[in-house]
């Protein structure tokens, strides 16, 4: 017997069997067709409502569910990037203070930065958009809907 | 680690009626709020298809426990994964792919096979077993068919319980249990097919003995 494909010559058999689920969702007590008739039994038990159910307030419990693991997941991604950026700052700081001296005189003197007046503007900047950094995080600590 | 379920995407209808139109625009909107965060709208998607998911992982897994925590476990998922759903097919469609993915996934690792293996020589007993011209609705009472049939429909391998219901009981088209499920349209005309004639096989069988 092959489940896998449905054999034309069983096509007669089909449409008895479709007779009566039609039979038994339109409530017809016969159909007239004594193939489908003995179908039609089994069509009205398919169509009956299944044994146990969900708790009624299951649509809750799963929404409150959801949104709880929704916030998990959003403060383990914030954690985890904020490990990350922490590691790679604390690498390139040992890096720096490792081999820092070797690179620092040959950058400023390929961007012409060791006078005393370029660092003093490169130290402004710095400081510029170190500022604009630090409002911008106290202006999303007190207003963080508004952040994104 | 686990990569969620593997949603393929399921195919859309060619000749969108209407109110499959509308249909699909409510999906839509549904799913637009849902991820909008917007209040109570995934309780509301949960209530809306709580009984197709429960009526899919009940009649695969039966384990009335399992079950819960499965819908439970399904509709998480869709919540996770509510991203992908692109609004081309129905959610519907979308969210029984779901909750068929978790029941398997869940019966493949208790070892449970999904389907029945050809068995030929029960299904030459119940033949013998079935008298010519028996004439069902007339000689058995309709509640001990029944009670009959219950039990008969218990003994179906998971697939087959599944097909049957979401066909008789959701009456979900063939080709949306074929996107559902993954099985070819008519693999799943086949064993429809087969599983009735062995429902109405095995009452007549039953029946027969009993008269």
């Amino acid at each position: 017997m092959n489940h896998d494909s449905f054999d034309f010559r069983d096509e007669p058999e089909w449409q008895a069997q479709e007779r009566a689920r039609l039979a038994a969702r339109a409530g017809v007590p016969a159909t007239g067709d004594p193939l489908a008739d003995q179908y039609r039994v089994m069509a009205q038990v398919l169509r009956g409502p299944l044994p146990d159910a969900l708790p009624f307030d299951f649509a809750a419990q799963v929404a409150r569910q959801a949104a709880m693991g929704a916030q998990a997941d959003a403060r383990f991604e914030r954690t985890l990037m904020q490990a990350i950026l922490a590691v790679f700052g604390l690498s390139a700081a040992v890096v720096v203070a490792m081999y820092g001296q070797a690179w620092v005189a040959p950058i400023l003197s390929a961007l012409k930065l060791d006078s005393a007046v370029a660092v003093n503007w490169a130290l402004a900047l710095g400081a510029c958009v170190g500022a604009s950094w630090l409002t911008d995080q106290v202006r999303k600590h007190w207003h963080p809907h508004h952040a994104a | 680690m686990d990569g969620g379920p593997r949603l393929e995407p399921v195919a859309p209808v060619p000749d969108a009626a209407p109110d499959r139109l509308v249909s699909l625009a409510a999906d839509r909107a549904l799913v637009a709020a849902v991820m909008a965060n917007e209040r109570g709208a995934f309780e509301r998607l949960v209530k809306q298809y709580q009984g197709l998911c429960f009526h899919i992982i009940q009649r695969m897994v039966r384990q009335p426990d399992d079950t819960r925590e499965l819908c439970q476990d399904a509709f998480l998922r869709v919540h996770k994964y509510l991203h992908q759903y692109r609004g081309e097919s129905s959610l519907q469609g979308w969210i029984g792919q779901v909750a068929y993915s978790v029941a398997k996934r869940h019966l493949e690792r208790k070892r449970i096979p999904l389907q029945d293996a050809a068995d030929p020589e029960t299904h030459q007993a119940l033949l013998e077993n079935v008298g010519d011209g028996f004439d069902l609705e007339g000689a058995t009472a309709d509640e001990e068919s029944a009670r009959c049939l219950h039990a008969e429909i218990e003994k179906l391998p998971p697939m087959q319980r599944t097909l049957l219901t979401l066909y008789h009981l959701d009456e979900i088209p063939i080709a949306e249990i074929a996107a559902m499920t993954g099985l070819a349209e008519g693999t799943i005309k086949s064993h429809l097919f087969r599983s009735r004639q062995r429902l109405r096989q095995a009452l007549e069988a039953r029946m027969g003995a009993t008269a």
